[in-house]
């Protein structure tokens, strides 16, 4: 069954996504929206795919030497594994408001290459950091 | 194709002449749920962001109003069907 969605209509996507935050069912934060992925079918319709979330798409948004710098901040900051943006599929976004909350939960999606890195070279390091029952 | 390789970009008329910067993308919902790109909010001058004053239906305070005029002069609407993103020089 379609879950009933609430999104503006018609939708702007400089205004009504880009840097909106994201939320999931439950609140948690994901990031904010740093770029939109659009599919271009054989008819030469344009919709919208996906939402991206990270450095590296908001490094080439900006562009110019800033944008170079965040891009190749994420890319120092990309494991071996690491597929890439965060990529939330447009069909799961529920409603877009001053928020943008989505039907998926936080633990479905690959944790954001910044919150990785910092937990794995900040605050990972700090003693008891790893499991604090002990 | 991402948003951000439209946004910024110079937009051409069918007959190639400049119309001026893409400043937003407006998309629509279809039947199936799919949002589908029906139009660009473009704007002769600089493409900056305009804050959403420009949207019709919008009831700002009045200096609000005469600044967002100042900034939102001359935008519009064009379908997207009858933009075109190469320079006719590229031709």
């Amino acid at each position: 069954m379609t879950p009933h969605r609430h999104r503006p209509d018609p939708l702007r996507v400089d205004f009504h996504l880009l840097d909106r935050q994201i939320i999931d069912p439950a609140g948690q934060k994901m990031g904010k929206v740093d770029d939109v992925e659009f599919d271009v079918d054989e008819h030469g319709r344009t919709t919208i795919t996906a939402l991206l979330i990270g450095q590296q798409p908001l490094g080439e948004r900006i562009g110019g030497r800033l944008g170079q710098w965040i891009s190749a901040l994420a890319h120092r900051m990309r494991s071996d594994s690491d597929p890439g943006p965060l990529r939330i599929p447009f069909d799961d976004v529920i409603e877009v408001d001053s928020e943008i909350t989505i039907g998926l939960r936080r633990e479905l999606f690959d944790t954001p290459p910044l919150e990785r890195w910092l937990r794995d070279r900040i605050i990972g390091r700090i003693p008891g950091a790893r499991d604090a029952r002990k | 194709m991402r948003a951000s390789e439209l946004l910024g970009r110079v937009a051409y008329d069918q007959e190639g002449h400049r119309l001026g910067k893409i400043a937003d993308l407006l998309t629509e919902a279809g039947p199936d749920g799919t949002h589908q790109l029906v139009a660009a909010l473009v704007t002769p001058g600089h493409r900056g962001r305009l804050l959403g004053y420009e949207r019709p239906g919008i009831n700002a305070p009045w200096l609000i109003n005469r600044l967002a005029a100042v900034l939102h002069r001359g935008a519009r609407e064009i379908p997207w069907a009858d933009i075109r993103l190469d320079s006719p020089s590229e031709q």
